[in-house]
């Protein structure tokens, strides 16, 4: 399944998570359908899609978004070389 | 007081999964759960919510943020389904977990064989032959890959002997 990328609808610190689990991980973005909110789904299809907010959100949101990406098997942050 | 990270999470009984309708309550949720930087998952028969509550202590914290959640979910019109687990974290351990990496450092035998001052050849032989050497978490085509750390602890404890090692011969007879 083709990913969508992640644009202005959600915010800058979710871009660059979204964007690396993309491109590094292969998961899939799927942009907001009739009002609802972005996804983020891992490559194994048994794993439920994460929404992902759509404004500008606290620190503790982002925080909160991102425990529940690594609970699903997201790895962030990246490894160093 | 101070604030928790509480993660709840549902799943179905066996049998009554509903993934599509999940996903219209899931956009549902995070409306509700906005105010209390809320984030949800949901389908293939279970859905997580993770609210942010002010509160003394993490027990507290799970209560009101487990009870918040369920009212919430309710509204938007999750089935009751069984929780299975409720986690509360402050929220700035949260942060300090969320800043190391989800997957520990690997190594390669070439790697292994730096940090261990030895050859590659050497570091195979280790493998093969030392009973305290780790055991590989991953065995590829291309070889093995141990954890970084197992392998620095080893090299830690390992009792080098200076020289080649010594050669077995046959007794003469």
């Amino acid at each position: 399944m083709l990913s969508d990328r992640p644009g202005r609808e959600v915010p800058k610190d979710y871009r660059e998570v979204i964007t690396h689990l993309i491109d590094s991980q292969g998961w899939t973005y799927q942009k907001p359908r009739g009002g609802g909110y972005p996804q983020l789904r891992r490559a194994d299809a048994a794993q439920p899609p994460v929404k992902v907010p759509k404004t500008p959100s606290s620190q503790r949101t982002f925080s909160n978004w991102l425990a529940e990406i690594r609970r699903k098997g997201g790895l962030w942050p990246p490894l160093r070389k | 007081m101070d604030w928790f990270s509480v993660h709840l999470a549902a799943r179905a009984p066996a049998g009554s999964s509903s993934g599509t309708a999940l996903d219209a309550a899931a956009d549902v949720l995070m409306d509700l759960l906005a105010a209390h930087d809320g984030v949800v998952s949901a389908g293939h028969g279970g859905w997580d919510a993770t609210v942010s509550v002010h509160a003394d202590h993490a027990q507290s914290a799970a209560e009101r943020g487990a009870a918040l959640i369920e009212e919430k979910a309710a509204q938007a019109g999750f089935p009751g389904w069984p929780v299975v687990r409720v986690e509360a974290v402050r929220q700035d351990v949260l942060d300090a977990e969320n800043e190391r990496p989800t997957l520990p450092a690997l190594v390669s035998a070439p790697e292994a064989a730096e940090l261990l001052g030895v050859s590659a050849q050497r570091v195979h032989e280790l493998a093969a032959d030392h009973a305290s050497f780790p055991e590989a978490v991953y065995e590829l085509r291309t070889g093995k890959l141990w954890l970084r750390d197992a392998i620095i602890t080893f090299g830690q404890r390992w009792e080098r002997r200076p020289g080649r090692p010594r050669k077995v011969t046959a007794p003469v007879r």
